[in-house]
């Protein structure tokens, strides 16, 4: 019942909000303002967010796992599916993740979106993703993680092209669906090959089907699990669709924060860890999510270094970081992979409300190359962002610290591991300190260089915005102490994390760690903190001091170009995928069998009777016969199967 | 069940809307009096007021209709019955066929009140061929034998030839109508054609005593009967895939959907799919297998259903009228439902399933046609995508209830076109038809391409200003709306009680 609850109130919100903003179109007149709106929308998350607690601390602390039932929701042929929610560790994580950091970011979004028309809107879809999300986290069959799936997909795409103002919003929120569609396919194809195969879809039977002895041959494990990968790609953006990610800066930025950093993106590395009962038991596929996570990391951080505008660097970062996650799971470090996206979720939220306030005090600017020094001017943001990026950047005692060495640990150790991948990983971790501080150097560090107009205008942002703010530093400061690795803490402090989620993520199979001595264990973290000290050392060195306006990003030349550019990855999809696309079912389809459409449109406006005789010609000559023709083809082919017989 | 001669208790409904028939032709004899009587106190014209009364007259007819269908089934304890020797089944399961088509009957009428005024239209001309269809398809669903389903079939045609160019001062309509009228008389053709040789192989015109008489051991294969039995079977899938627009036999859809009224078109795309559907069923899907003929069948069904899928969703996305849009996605939805029926596994499922998708299709197609509708102004057409660009900013509610209908169309959870394409892909895992399920699949997210563009345009381009919609007050189009909206959401979240009925409906078929 309290799983229920937890689900539904975000619901309740979304539809209370929904419907009153049908009502205060159609009337003209407000039934409720942006005010009341902001508090519901906010009320029923936060209220999710202690029940969760209350769930998770309470009920879940004496038993393995919580499982709830509504009613059947269908049957089809032998397969029986329920609405059913379970809460096991796994899902606590994340049920405390997402409805917390929900909570926060929705208490900044009334702050943030104060003066907006379309307020009452606003909170509606992020109440409704929430719902979604929450569907997905604690649903306990595949088809009910995937309604919520789809549904936070919809959500992202509502909410990127929320200001539908201009094109390329909503060119954004486009791609940003299709790519996910594309995932999503590989998702279904996943869940079609194991219920073909196992006839459940529930994910204990998943993973307890595929522990224990399979029936499916090694081959067909693997090509199951990479698709369920596949959609983890869509939704996690990794290579190679993370494409749709930076552009889905174009949404508000608490919506960025939330759903684009902290929760939604994440779902697939949640997925993966859900199942990583099939995972363990698909080592070819293991190792194609190993080196997807280190590439993306990798190649995501170098395109960070050479963005300019605030928030496609932070998304990049974003892109970077799921990366990390998707290493850690691919080393059978399942729980690293949620610690990392717990931490994640914290300083990536803090970054990007904290850009979200810079914009607003920059009067909408988000091109770096024309802010600076804006440190005195808007302190609590800069605090929070620079306490956010040493978090980022490794910085012990600061929460990525923890989870980002454990995984680099893990993949150096583990069975699933490598040593290339390691030094893949420990590179992007040098950028990834690199071009954070490159961005608070050029954000808050030397001289203005925006117009007048904006300094006179710039100013701090008001409470609402600041005190998440300065919740999500907190919790990016002490968020990794639940998982302090015992080498470290010398077992005066526990490992939280580890001690929690160590057996929900060994169920189904043990990881084993190459034995190393301690003394390497040492090395490698005290290599972590170098790599983060040098990051922040060739940024300070280059960006510090920086004088004048910043060169034009089109006189850059060789590798800057090249990254500046991102590769040229998406021209090259547009130019390999798109257009042959776009010509395949123009030149094809449409001219081949429906000429119509072309001069349809221009026959369709003219009305007069002159038109009609026209009309009739082309009947007797034209059209009918090619469809009766069509109908002959047909009958002949439908005629022609009965040779299999005959 | 029971045999009987003729009992009127089992056809109280369609007795009923016969006799709404008559009602109506009176009624309009005297709307000259009438409008005269009531002349002061109204402002409508003449074509209006008469449009409305019309309307509102049949609607009463129409709930009574319903009620009728829901009383034979207490009268008759919910017991079928075969009547007039072979001719019309009758009672139980099939009654939850007719209200669907009933029903989808009602939200036409629903949708057309206002509009038919908007073109001009008699109203009273509209509504009875409306009946009069309603009739047919309500007779074809309980035909028994072929003689019945031919009447039947074109019992519900010959009524929407004509509907579709009501539009008379549109020579889009005229074209469209004409089209219809040549493409479908070639289809009975082939239909009859079909019957004459099942009846030649057979000597029997009773479908059921046909499909036993083909069924395997009865017939030996390779012989001529057997031949003129396959050929027969061929041919009437051919008239049958026609209406239901198969392709290479949907060739007619996009152009009547887009010249035709457009409750006229939801009409369409909806009740005559589905009553063919049903036909389909009962020939194809039926308990009896075919022995030899079933690969035959096999190969045809899934072949023709599976072009079926990748043309309608591949030609959709290049349509700019959203009409020819939902034209494109109609002819793909009738190639899922096919391909459930493909691999004959002649068990009640897979028959539940396509009507199940069927009745779905019902809610989310008027719910989409709906929208265009309200849409639809004096003067002002709502039929390309242009005419849809920034409606969610002036009239959010039908924005958002197109978004419901172009995702239960895309089989988006939790709307019912979810439930539905699950249970269609269910079928094929089940008989291990893996690719054709994957091609399906593959199609069915190109299909999301065109459904998701109509709710960018309508959600993130800026409208245009010098087509300014105004609104007004609409509230039977907002009535079918909202019922639609609700039922695929309900229908998806709580499918149970549907998928039973299915069940039910599709056990009495066979």
């Amino acid at each position: 019942m309290e799983l229920f609850i937890i689900v539904l109130l975000p619901l309740i919100g979304a539809v209370s909000n929904g419907i009153v903003t049908v009502i205060n179109a159609a009337r003209g007149k407000q039934v409720w303002g942006e005010k009341t709106a902001g508090v519901i929308a906010f009320g029923a998350v936060a209220a999710s967010f202690v029940i969760s607690v209350y769930m998770v601390f309470v009920k879940l602390a004496h038993s393995e796992a919580i499982s709830q039932t509504a009613y059947q929701w269908m049957a089809v042929g032998g397969l029986k599916l329920s609405i059913t929610f379970m809460l096991d560790h796994i899902s606590a994580v994340m049920l405390l993740v997402v409805t917390g950091v929900s909570s926060v970011i929705h208490f900044y979004s009334i702050g943030y979106i104060h003066g907006d028309e379309s307020s009452v809107r606003y909170f509606s879809y992020l109440n409704l993703f929430v719902f979604a999300m929450l569907l997905l986290i604690l649903g306990d069959s595949m088809p009910l993680m995937f309604v919520g799936w789809e549904g936070v997909g919809l959500c992202s795409y509502l909410l990127i092209g929320f200001w539908y103002k201009d094109e390329e919003k909503a060119i954004a929120g486009k791609k940003a669906f299709i790519v996910n569609r594309i995932g999503d396919f590989g998702f279904l194809l996943g869940m079609f090959l194991i219920f073909a195969n196992i006839g459940s879809l529930t994910i204990a039977d998943v993973n307890h089907y595929f522990h224990a002895n399979p029936g499916m041959t090694f081959f067909w494990i693997n090509v199951t699990a990479i698709c369920l990968f596949i959609g983890a790609t869509g939704k996690s953006a990794q290579i190679p669709l993370y494409v749709w990610l930076p552009d889905a800066m174009a949404g508000p930025t608490p919506v960025s924060a939330l759903i684009h950093a902290a929760t939604m993106v994440t779902a697939g590395v949640y997925m993966v860890c859900r199942f990583h009962g099939l995972f363990l038991a698909a080592p070819i596929a293991m190792h194609v999510v190993l080196w997807i996570g280190a590439l993306t990391a990798f190649f995501s951080a170098t395109i960070a270094i050479f963005q300019n505008d605030i928030k496609k660097v932070l998304a990049y970062s974003t892109v970077s970081q799921l990366g990390f996650m998707f290493m850690a799971a691919g080393a059978g470090a399942f729980a690293i992979a949620l610690f990392h996206l717990m931490t994640h979720a914290f300083f990536k939220a803090c970054l990007f409300l904290g850009s979200g306030s810079v914009i607003h005090g920059m009067s909408g600017e988000q091109d770096i190359r024309f802010m600076g020094g804006l440190k005195s001017k808007m302190p609590h943001t800069y605090w929070t962002f620079l306490v956010a990026t040493i978090a980022i950047a490794g910085f012990p005692p600061f929460a990525a610290f923890f989870s980002k060495d454990e995984i680099l640990w893990n993949v150096f150790a583990s069975e699933y591991g490598n040593k290339i991948v390691w030094v893949i990983g420990a590179i992007a971790a040098l950028f990834t300190a690199f071009y954070m501080f490159r961005l608070v150097y050029l954000t808050f560090f030397g001289e203005f260089r925006g117009t007048h107009e904006q300094e006179h205008h710039l100013h701090e942002s008001p409470k609402t915005m600041t005190v998440p703010l300065m919740i999500l530093a907190v919790l990016s400061t002490i968020g990794g102490w639940i998982g302090i690795p015992k080498l470290l803490s010398l077992g005066f402090i526990p490992n939280v994390l580890e001690h929690y989620l160590e057996h929900a993520v060994s169920k189904y199979g043990e990881v084993h760690l190459h034995h190393y001595s301690h003394s390497i264990e040492y090395g490698l973290m005290g290599l972590s903190v170098a790599i983060a000290i040098a990051g922040w050392f060739f940024a300070k060195r280059k960006y510090a001091a920086i004088k004048g306006q910043l060169p034009d990003p089109a006189t850059y030349k060789g590798i800057s170009k090249l990254l500046y550019n991102k590769y040229w990855i998406d021209e090259l999809y547009m130019k390999i995928v798109v257009n042959p696309l776009k010509s395949l079912s123009t030149n094809v389809f449409l001219n081949i069998t429906d000429k119509r459409l072309i001069d349809g449109v221009a026959n369709g406006s003219a009305s007069s009777w002159g038109r009609v005789a026209m009309m009739f010609s082309k009947l007797q000559t034209g059209n009918i016969q090619s469809y009766g023709f069509y109908m002959i083809v047909g009958a002949a082919l439908a005629v022609a199967f009965i040779w299999i017989i005959f | 069940m029971s045999e009987l001669f003729f009992d009127p208790a089992f056809l109280l409904g369609e007795l009923g809307l016969a006799a709404l028939i008559v009602v109506l032709t009176l009624a309009d004899a005297f709307r000259k009096p009438l409008y005269q009587l009531f002349n002061g106190t109204t402002q409508l014209s003449e074509l209006e007021y008469r449009n409305r009364q019309a309307g509102w007259l049949t609607g009463i007819g129409f709930v009574i209709v319903a009620a009728l269908f829901i009383y034979t089934n207490k009268l008759t304890g919910g017991e079928p019955a075969i009547l007039l020797h072979n001719s019309l089944k009758a009672g139980g399961g099939l009654l939850i066929g007719k209200l669907v088509i009933l029903i989808a009957g009602i939200l036409t009428l629903l949708l057309s009140i206002r509009y038919t005024s908007i073109e001009s239209i008699p109203g009273i001309d509209y509504y009875l061929l409306l009946c009069f269809s309603l009739l047919g398809a309500l007779t074809l669903i309980a035909a028994e034998n072929f003689i019945m389903l031919f009447l039947a079939l074109e019992m519900m045609s010959i009524p929407i030839y004509a509907m579709v160019g009501l539009k008379r001062y549109n020579p889009r309509s005229d074209e469209s109508a004409i089209k219809y009228l040549l493409l479908g008389g070639f289809s009975s053709g082939f239909l009859l054609l079909g019957i004459s040789f099942l009846y030649g192989a057979t000597g029997s015109l009773v479908i059921s005593d046909v499909l036993t008489s083909l069924s395997f051991p009865t017939i030996e294969l390779a012989t001529p009967q057997a031949l003129f039995g396959a050929l027969g079977l061929i041919f009437l899938f051919i008239g049958l895939a026609f209406k239901v627009s198969l392709v290479p036999f949907h060739a007619w859809t996009p152009d009547v959907y887009e010249g035709a009224a457009t409750p006229i078109t939801a009409f369409m795309s909806v009740a005559v799919k589905l009553s063919a559907f049903a036909v389909i069923l009962k020939i194809f899907a039926g308990s009896t297998s075919f022995g030899g003929f079933d690969s035959i069948l096999v190969g045809m069904l899934g072949f023709f259903a599976l072009i079926t899928v990748m043309y309608g969703n591949s030609v959709a996305i290049v349509q700019t009228n959203v009409k020819r849009m939902l034209a494109y996605s109609s002819i793909a939805h009738a190639g899922y439902m096919a391909l459930a029926i493909a691999p004959m596994t002649h068990t009640v499922d897979a028959a539940k399933a396509v009507l199940f998708y069927g009745i779905g299709y019902v809610a989310m197609n008027m719910l989409a046609f709906g929208v265009l509708i309200y849409l639809t102004r004096q003067n002002h057409y709502c039929e390309t995508l242009d005419d849809l660009k920034g409606v969610a900013r002036k009239f959010p509610g039908a924005a958002a209830m197109m978004t419901i209908a172009m995702f239960s169309l895309a089989g988006i959870p939790p709307a019912v076109g979810f439930v539905g394409k699950i249970q269609i892909f269910m079928q094929l895992i089940n008989a291990h038809m893996y690719i054709t399920a994957v091609i399906a699949l593959l199609f069915s997210f190109v299909a999301l391409y065109f459904y998701i563009n109509v709710l960018v345009v309508m959600y993130m381009k800026e409208p245009d200003t010098d087509k300014t919609i105004e609104s007004s007050h609409q509230f039977p189009v907002w009535v079918a709306m909202a019922a639609s909206a609700l039922l695929i959401i309900l229908l998806g979240i709580l499918p149970t009680p549907l998928l039973n009925w299915s069940q039910q409906w599709a056990s009495i078929l066979f």
